[in-house]
C-alpha cells in the first residue's frame, strides 16, 4: 500500500468521496493514479495470462486441469476436457521482486506527513 | 584461481547515474543491477546508482531506514531515495560530482558540497563533502554490492576499468583515481567514455567488420543527463591489427536532457499561468517529471500526437486539485528538435554569453543549448570528416533526435553517414568497459585482432618563464614547452631533451600548465608562445623540493624533465636533478587542484 500511495497515490484516491465531482475531474486525478500503480505493478511483479488466447474465443479445458487456474462457470457435464468460451483470461504472477524491507521501520505508516518548513 | 579467470569490471561513473557491468571469461559483458535504499527503509535492485549523496540529519531522514545489506544505520545515502528525497532537500543534496571534478573554479579536495552558492549565508550546519569524496561514496556503494553479491571475488582482487570523459584533464583524471582508491579500488584502469561506448558496440555487434573498416571515422555523440560529450574515433589498421585512435574530443558540455524536460517545463508551466494556474516547487519537480515522461513517448517514432499531463495536488485531496495540461507532439519536436538540435551551417559557432561582471560562482553550464552548434565547433576546429556516428546516452534513444543529428551530418559532409547501432545507451559505457577489460586479458594471452592501447587525448605544455632583463611593470614573458605529446601510450615515458631547466628548492614553486587538444604534431620539446590560441591553461603544477645535501633554500637546481602515461592512465610529471648522476634525486609535480580564479 506504501508502494502504492507513494507512487501512484492510491490511498488518497480511494478514501476521497467522488461525490460532487465530474468525469473530467476524476478522469484528470485517475491518470495520475493509474501511471503511478501501474509502474509499480510493472517493477514488482511480472503478470501473464493464466489462460492463452483472446477473451470471447472457444476453448477447451483440457483433462487434468487445475480448478484453482480456471473457473468453469455454468455446468459441468460429464468429465473433461470442456469445451466453453473464455470469458477472462485470469491473470498470474510469475514473479513478484517486492523491495526488501529492513527492519525496525514502522511500516504501519503508509505515507508520512508533510511539513513544508518556513512557510 | 589464476588471473584471467577472474571476471573483470567496468564502471561508469556518470554525472546523473552510475552503471556496473561484468565481463567474465569469454562470455558476453553483463550489467549488473545495483541494489540501492528506494524508500526508507526498502531496498530494490536498479539497473543504474543514481549519482546523488544525501547527506541529512537524522531528523530529515530516519537512519534506520537507510541501512543496507552490508552495512547497518546510516545517516548518508546513495541512489535512487537520496536522489528522490534530495529533491526536497536540495541543500542536502550532492550531485553532478562529476562536473565539479573537473571544474577549476573550487578547489576539488575541499569540502564544498552541496553546494550553497549565492545562499552561503544560510546556516552552515550540514556535513559537507569534496567532489573527490563523493565520487568515492558512488564508486564505495558499486564495490559493496559487488562484493555483497560475490563474496568468493571481491572488487579489490578484480581488474577494472573505470570511465572518465574524454575532455578530463589530467588533473581530473588523477581525482578521479584518487576517487577510486578512497574507495577501496586499487587495480584501476581509466577508459574515455567515447571509447568505452565504441567497444560495446563491437562487444554487441560480431560482424562489425561489415560495418566499419581502416580509414573510417566515427563520431561518438554522447548526451546524457546532464552532459554532451562528443570526439572523433578513427579506425586504423597496423600490422594487420585494427586500432582505435581518437582524433579529436570535445569540450565538456553541461547541457543536456535535463535541461530540455526544464525547457518542456517552462512552456508547460507559462501555459498554465496564462490559464491563471500557478504551480509551487513540489508541483513544478512533478511536472518536470511528466515532461520527461511524455518526451520519451512523444519522441518515439510511433508516439502519440498529443499527451495529457497531469499534476497532482499535493494534499491528500486529489480530486479537483489536479492539474491538467496538454502537450502536443508538433510543439515538443519544435521545442527539443528545433530548440536543441537546430539545422545550422558547418561554419556555426555557440554563443558564449560576454562575461556578465559578477557572477556567481558555480558550475560552467552551457550558455548555448544548440547541440549542433557545439557539433560544429568541433568538426571545424579538428577539419575532419566522420564516415559513421554512434550514438550514446539516454537522451539519444529518441529516433527524432538521432534523426535530426544525422540529417545535420548529411549537410555538412555531403555523405549518409553509417550509424553503428549501439546497445543499451543508458549501460553502453560500463558494458564497454567491461569488454575493454576483457579484451585487455585476451590480448596479452594472444591476438585478438585488435590493438587495445590508449593514449592520450591531449598534448600538455608547461610555463617555462624566460631569462629575460627584466622591463618595469612586464611580468617576464612565459613560454609554454610541450612535455607530452599528444597520442603518449599507456606505459610510456618521454623524457625531454636537454634543456637548460632549473628548478629553485626549498620553496614551493609553481608552474603554469597548458594543454591543447588540437596540436597534434608538437613533440615532447617545442618551445610555444603563453599566448597561442589553440592552448588552454590549466590547474598549475606544483612541488616543494626540499632543500639538503649541501643546497641553500633558494638555490637554482638544473634539472631534466619527463612525462609518463602510467598503466592506470594518468599522466606523471617527473623532474630529475642533473647534478646528482644518473640515481639523481626525483621529484614528481602534483597538480594542483585548489581553485583557480
Amino acid at each position: 500500500m506504501a508502494l502504492l500511495q507513494r507512487e501512484g497515490r492510491l490511498v488518497d484516491f480511494l478514501r476521497e468521496p467522488l461525490d460532487g465531482f465530474s468525469d473530467a475531474d476524476i478522469g484528470a486525478a485517475a491518470r495520475d493514479v493509474h501511471r503511478g500503480c501501474r509502474k509499480v505493478l510493472e517493477q514488482h511483479l511480472t503478470l501473464e495470462p493464466v489462460m492463452p488466447g483472446a477473451e470471447e474465443d472457444k476453448v477447451t479445458v483440457p483433462k487434468g486441469f487445475d480448478p484453482a487456474e480456471v473457473r468453469l462457470v455454468g455446468e459441468a457435464r460429464g468429465e473433461a476436457p470442456y469445451r466453453g468460451t473464455l470469458r477472462h483470461h485470469g491473470w498470474r504472477a510469475t514473479s513478484v521482486k517486492l523491495p526488501t524491507l529492513t527492519e525496525g521501520v514502522d511500516r504501519a505508516v503508509l505515507a508520512p506527513a508533510e511539513v513544508e518548513l518556513g512557510s | 584461481m589464476s588471473q584471467t579467470s577472474l571476471p573483470t569490471l567496468g564502471i561508469d561513473l556518470g554525472t546523473t547515474n552510475c552503471a556496473l557491468a561484468v565481463a567474465d571469461g569469454e562470455r558476453p559483458p553483463a550489467a549488473m543491477p545495483i541494489p540501492q535504499v528506494v524508500g526508507p527503509g526498502e531496498l530494490a535492485d536498479l539497473a543504474t546508482l543514481p549519482s546523488f549523496l544525501l547527506l541529512a540529519t537524522s531528523d530529515e531522514v530516519d537512519p534506520k531506514g537507510l541501512a543496507l545489506p552490508w552495512a547497518g544505520e546510516a545517516r548518508s545515502c546513495v541512489g535512487a531515495f537520496a536522489a528522490a528525497r534530495g529533491a526536497e532537500l536540495p541543500h542536502r543534496l550532492v550531485s553532478s560530482a562529476k562536473s565539479w571534478l573537473c571544474s577549476p573554479t573550487i578547489d576539488r579536495n575541499a569540502a564544498v558540497l552541496p553546494w550553497r552558492g549565492a545562499s552561503r549565508d544560510v546556516a552552515d550546519d550540514g556535513e559537507r563533502v569534496s567532489p573527490v569524496n563523493a565520487s568515492a561514496r558512488y564508486l564505495a556503494h558499486l564495490r559493496a554490492a559487488w562484493d555483497d553479491a560475490h563474496p568468493d571475488t571481491p572488487a579489490d582482487e578484480l581488474d577494472v576499468v573505470l570511465t572518465v570523459p574524454a575532455s578530463f584533464d589530467a588533473a581530473a583524471r588523477e581525482l578521479t583515481v584518487a576517487a577510486a582508491r578512497q574507495a577501496g579500488l586499487d587495480r584501476i584502469t581509466l577508459l574515455e567514455e567515447p571509447l568505452a561506448a565504441f567497444y560495446a558496440y563491437l562487444a554487441s555487434h560480431p560482424a562489425w567488420r561489415q560495418e566499419i573498416g581502416p580509414g573510417d571515422v566515427v563520431l561518438v555523440c554522447d548526451v546524457g543527463g546532464g552532459t554532451t560529450d562528443f570526439s572523433l574515433i578513427e579506425v586504423t589498421e597496423e600490422g594487420g591489427e585494427l586500432g582505435l585512435t581518437r582524433i579529436a574530443v570535445g569540450d565538456h558540455i553541461l547541457l543536456g536532457g535535463d535541461n530540455m524536460d526544464l525547457a518542456l517545463a517552462a512552456g508547460v508551466a507559462r501555459d498554465l499561468a496564462a490559464q491563471g494556474k500557478t504551480l509551487d516547487a513540489w508541483q513544478h519537480r512533478a511536472l518536470t517529471q511528466a515532461c520527461r515522461r511524455a518526451k520519451e513517448t512523444l519522441l518515439s517514432p510511433q508516439g502519440p500526437e498529443s499527451l495529457p499531463i497531469t499534476i497532482a495536488s499535493r494534499g491528500s485531496r486529489l480530486l479537483g486539485g489536479t492539474v491538467r495540461a496538454e502537450l502536443q507532439r508538433a510543439q515538443v519536436l519544435a521545442q527539443l528538435v528545433d530548440g536543441f538540435f537546430p539545422v545550422v551551417e558547418l561554419t556555426a559557432r555557440p554563443t558564449r554569453r560576454p562575461g556578465a561582471g559578477l557572477r556567481e560562482l558555480g558550475l560552467p553550464y552551457a550558455h548555448d543549448p544548440a547541440i549542433t552548434r557545439h557539433l560544429a565547433e568541433l568538426l571545424s576546429r579538428h577539419g575532419r570528416t566522420p564516415t559513421a556516428v554512434l550514438f550514446n546516452g539516454g537522451v539519444m534513444k529518441a529516433e527524432a533526435l538521432r534523426a535530426r543529428v544525422r540529417e545535420v551530418l548529411r549537410a555538412w559532409t555531403g555523405a549518409e553517414l553509417t550509424e553503428l547501432r549501439g546497445s543499451d545507451l543508458d549501460l553502453a559505457v560500463a558494458l564497454g568497459a567491461a569488454s575493454y577489460g576483457q579484451l585487455r586479458h585476451r590480448a596479452r594471452a594472444g591476438g585478438t585482432g585488435l590493438r587495445i592501447r590508449s593514449a592520450t587525448a591531449r598534448a600538455y605544455y608547461i610555463g617555462i618563464e624566460s631569462s629575460m632583463p627584466a622591463i618595469p611593470g612586464f611580468p617576464p614573458p612565459v613560454r609554454a614547452l610541450c612535455v607530452a605529446p599528444q597520442g603518449l601510450e599507456e606505459g610510456s615515458t618521454v623524457e625531454l631533451p636537454d634543456d637548460e631547466l632549473g628548478l629553485v628548492v626549498g620553496e614551493p614553486v609553481s608552474f603554469r600548465f597548458f594543454s591543447s587538444t588540437t596540436r597534434k604534431d608538437d613533440a615532447a620539446g617545442v618551445l610555444l608562445e603563453e599566448d597561442e590560441p589553440d592552448l588552454v591553461e590549466l590547474d598549475p603544477v606544483e612541488q616543494t623540493v626540499p632543500a639538503h645535501e649541501g643546497r641553500q633554500a633558494g638555490d637554482l637546481v638544473p634539472v631534466r624533465l619527463s612525462a609518463h602515461v602510467t598503466e592506470v592512465g594518468t599522466l606523471e610529471l617527473w623532474c630529475t636533478a642533473r647534478d646528482r648522476g644518473e640515481r639523481g634525486e626525483r621529484y614528481r609535480l602534483e597538480y594542483s587542484v585548489r581553485e583557480r580564479p
